[in-house]
């Protein structure tokens, strides 16, 4: 076969099934393998066992971090909090993030409708146990304007932050409207234990969607001083963790490593750009077999010949 | 031919239907004798082979404790010392499998395992490798723990940013949790079946620049050959 | 949990990490992460059964069988 110089022929390998061969039993071999990563695995969980740690119920939340609650319920009704205007899939008051010019979260669509202030807080207080005070704050909040009410859970939340510790028994004095009120009776909600059934319940008997519970949750600061506390946070290559001296997940190291690099760790957009970069660089691996230079370069890099180094003439000739 | 097979010739020509058609199809897919063969070729001699078969295992005892975790469902293992060492073996065969997977890619990278007409070996194994990605994230978002309370808060954010979100909503754990246990390890399955097939049908890569000896400096062969 | 008595470290104690700049990694991912690419090494390394010693008395043999 003749050959321009210095240019490989199209992919010239032989047929395997014209090789010489030897007995070989794939059975028992597969048999051997399910022993071996049985047993491997028996061990490993005899000896590490596996985390669980409990869920945080908003009860659970209301009693190690009541004035946490306080502050999100304010921040909900402020329209301030995370998801009040997050964008799709929950709400078009922002457009969410793009990939250059392509708008990808809003093509997504708003397909979970949230308003944060009347979902998570306003109607949640309505369904809960009444009291004269409360039923008097919610008739005022529901009677002002959309202005009047972000001017006085605005002015709550700024005096919340600085009070100290955002306790809401030391914050000065000022017009707050019905804020305090409602959020003061948010937070005996949590703390009764009913919170998530009125959030997730609404009028089903056996809802499994938890969009409104985690939503509330993720917009406090007490979940995330949790995780972070584990080194799950997204700036602490969080995305490969788990808790406590667990492994994680190795393999997640690529799709975190951009997190924690520019220009990425800066950028408003980074969830929707990570994900386009890890896209294109899970397409390259997929068509390692069809990209030049990239599908030559195990033949360069050489481990082969450790793999083959025992392959005797009399079973494979080397052409050259 | 077989006892109840007519005869060829005795048999009238007919059209070929579409199940004979189907049924030549599949034989043809493996060369004959290759399904389950009794010889491999002789340059399959190293330790760096055994990790195909290692992953598949841990495949098997992933879907057996999955199995058995799905018996007594979501809470069991919460609740119950079995179920949580049931739970734990279900998350070592898990870190195994992928153990096992990675160091089967990375041989086959470096055997350029791709050669001989074997891109979509390499191909349906990538895809095998991002399944059982996508099923161990939906199985982190249905422990109904803390980590599944984390997880599935920091990855909405991902995944609505480019608008997947809006259809695949990881904060409703009924959800994920039957693509954890139906929908995904489905895929995979079928995945797995397909790269199988692929092995089977070209055979295990040559070595590179390899080809045949001549009959005359073959070794002998010993037992029936299966060609 | 299930867990051995004494020796092994416990797998819920407070979490060890590693930090190289920019890196942060966990004392248990970069254990596996090691092992794989041990085990990966002694794969190409160690021999396998019935490898070049035994084909090449083989070859040697004049016992056709």
């Amino acid at each position: 076969m003749t050959r321009a110089a210095g240019k490989r022929p199209r992919d010239d390998t032989p047929d395997a099934h014209d090789f010489p061969t030897r007995p070989y039993d794939l059975v028992k071999e597969f048999v051997i393998a399910l022993a071996v990563i049985t047993a491997l695995t028996l061990v490993l969980a005899v000896a590490f066992g596996s985390p669980d740690r409990k869920a945080i119920t908003l009860k659970a939340w209301a009693g190690a971090a009541p004035n946490d609650v306080v502050a999100t319920a304010t921040a909900e009704l402020a329209g301030t909090s995370g998801s009040a205007a997050y964008g799709p899939p929950y709400d078009s008051l922002s457009d969410g993030q793009k990939i250059g010019p392509l708008p990808l979260e809003k093509w997504g669509g708003v397909r979970i409708p949230i308003d944060s202030a009347n979902d998570l807080v306003i109607r949640p207080l309505m369904s809960g146990p009444a009291d004269p005070k409360l039923t008097a704050a919610l008739a005022t909040w529901r009677g002002a304007s959309p202005a009047q009410r972000t001017a006085w859970a605005g002015a709550y939340a700024d005096a919340l932050a600085a009070a100290p510790d955002s306790d809401p028994a030391r914050v000065k004095a000022g017009d707050y409207g019905p804020t305090p009120v409602l959020a003061a009776r948010f937070l005996a909600l949590a703390r009764s234990g009913g919170l998530e059934s009125i959030l997730v319940g609404r009028s089903a008997f056996y809802p499994t969607d938890q969009t409104r519970p985690m939503l509330l949750l993720s917009d406090g600061a007490y979940l995330e001083d949790q995780a972070r506390a584990e080194h799950l946070g997204g700036d602490q290559w969080g995305m490969m963790n788990e808790s406590g001296n667990y492994p994680g997940q190795p393999w997640m190291w690529l799709y975190t490593f951009w997190y924690q690099v520019k220009p990425f760790s800066t950028s408003g957009n980074a969830d929707a750009l990570v994900w386009g970069l890890m896209m294109v660089l899970t397409l390259a691996l997929l068509l390692v077999p069809v990209i030049p230079g990239l599908r030559s370069l195990p033949r360069h890099l050489g481990v082969h010949k450790l793999i083959w180094r025992d392959v005797p003439r009399s079973e494979v000739v080397r052409r050259r | 031919m077989t006892a109840t097979e007519p005869r060829a010739e005795q048999r009238p020509p007919v059209a070929p239907s579409w199940t004979s058609r189907t049924r030549d199809r599949v034989r043809r897919t493996v060369p004959e004798g290759q399904w389950l063969p009794d010889r491999q070729p002789a340059y399959v001699r190293s330790w760096i082979y055994v990790f195909g078969v290692a992953t598949l295992a841990a495949f098997v005892v992933v879907l057996a404790t999955g199995f058995i975790l799905a018996i007594e469902g979501v809470q069991w293992w919460h609740e119950s010392s079995l179920g949580h060492f049931v739970n734990s073996l279900h998350l070592w065969s898990v870190e195994l499998f992928f153990a096992c997977m990675v160091v089967h890619l990375w041989g086959k990278f470096f055997m350029a395992a791709w050669r001989g007409k074997r891109a979509l070996t390499w191909m349906t194994g990538v895809v095998c490798f991002l399944g059982s990605i996508g099923t161990a994230f939906t199985g982190y978002l249905s422990q109904t723990n803390f980590d599944s309370q984390w997880i599935s808060g920091q990855a909405k954010d991902g995944l609505n940013a480019v608008g997947i979100g809006a259809y695949f909503n990881v904060l409703d754990p009924g959800q994920m949790l039957l693509w954890h246990i139906v929908l995904l390890p489905s895929v995979v399955g079928v995945l797995v079946v397909l790269h199988l097939l692929l092995v089977r049908r070209h055979g295990v890569v040559p070595p590179f620049d390899a080809v045949p000896p001549e009959p005359a400096d073959a070794p002998p062969s010993t037992g029936e050959v299966t060609r | 949990m299930v867990g051995l008595p004494t020796s092994l470290p416990r797998a819920d104690a407070a979490a060890h990490y590693l930090h190289w700049g920019v890196v942060q990694i966990s004392l248990a991912n970069l254990l596996i992460i090691l092992a794989m690419i041990a085990v990966f090494v002694l794969a190409l390394v160690l021999p396998f059964p019935g490898s070049r010693s035994k084909a090449r008395s083989e070859d040697e043999s004049d016992d056709r069988h």
